[in-house]
């Protein structure tokens, strides 16, 4: 019975997947530090030039991102939509505030008319992404 | 070493093989570095005149952004362009505010500027000590 008891638990060879449990350990570790930290972006369907300048930053909450390109065209979660349908699938998804995610050349007072419509629908507060100056 | 231990033995090490546990976990953490995103995003607030607390700002100056400066809101589009130390001095030079209102400096962008572009502007009127600014969008005609 001793023999036995000690064969289980004290002198087993450990076989290949013991040794990797603390490699799995860790990442699933790392998996969920970035599945709980992370925020998931989906890409415009049009390039954005990030407008560059120095802001707050952004608490907890998660809004809607909606990207503008700098033709004036929309987009929220990948898709294209007119600012109409904009407006109606955002009161659908009840999204905390809206992040604008215009092109630096995209015309400054369109972005304002759309961000002061947003606000009159109640989706505020609306606020513009910066990203940081790159060096050049 | 008995049949009932050996046949315990080897049913503890024939169990799921974790290489297929691993694969998984390996391509969901490789899925997650690509796509996440970690930056804390910078933003600033887009809330044109009149969005929250209306009743008390107090409009003090109003100027408009144009691609090569500032201009006056009233004035001509073809006068000379004012620096932001300018409007500063005059922002400074202002009279104290009544004690229950908000004094703000409107801006309003100029034809074919951009979003770039205002935001520099305002960058340098609040680097200058212009704090409390308030964006309206133009209505053309």
């Amino acid at each position: 019975m001793n023999r036995g008891l000690a064969a289980r638990f004290g002198q087993r060879r450990q076989t290949d997947s013991d040794q990797l449990l603390p490699l799995i350990n860790v990442v699933f570790l790392v998996l969920v530090f970035l599945m709980m930290s992370a925020i998931l972006v989906t890409p415009a369907p049009f390039d954005i030039e990030p407008v560059q300048g120095a802001g707050s930053p952004t608490g907890q909450s998660a809004p809607a991102r909606v990207a503008v390109s700098a033709q004036g065209e929309l987009a929220w979660a990948g898709e294209r939509l007119g600012e109409d349908a904009l407006i109606r699938e955002l009161k659908r998804h009840a999204e905390a505030g809206v992040l604008l995610n215009a092109d630096a050349e995209a015309d400054a007072n369109t972005v304002m008319a759309l961000a002061r419509r947003l606000e009159a629908a109640d989706l505020g507060p609306v606020r513009l992404l910066l990203s940081e100056p790159r060096p050049d | 070493m008995s049949i009932v231990e050996a046949s315990a033995d080897s049913r503890r090490r024939a169990g799921v093989s974790l290489t297929p546990l691993i694969d998984v976990v390996f391509i969901l953490l490789v899925f997650f570095l690509l796509a996440a995103n970690l930056q804390r995003d910078e933003t600033r607030p887009l809330a044109p005149a009149g969005g929250q607390a209306s009743g008390e700002t107090e409009v003090r100056l109003a100027y408009r952004v144009t691609t090569k400066g500032f201009a006056p809101l009233a004035g001509d589009a073809g006068e000379a362009p004012i620096e932001a130390s300018t409007i500063a001095a005059q922002w400074q030079a202002l009279p104290p505010p009544e004690p229950d209102s908000e004094p703000v400096l409107i801006l309003q962008a100029g034809e074919g500027v951009g979003v770039q572009t205002l935001m520099d502007a305002i960058a340098r009127l609040e680097a200058a000590g212009v704090k409390r600014i308030r964006l309206i969008e133009r209505r053309d005609p």
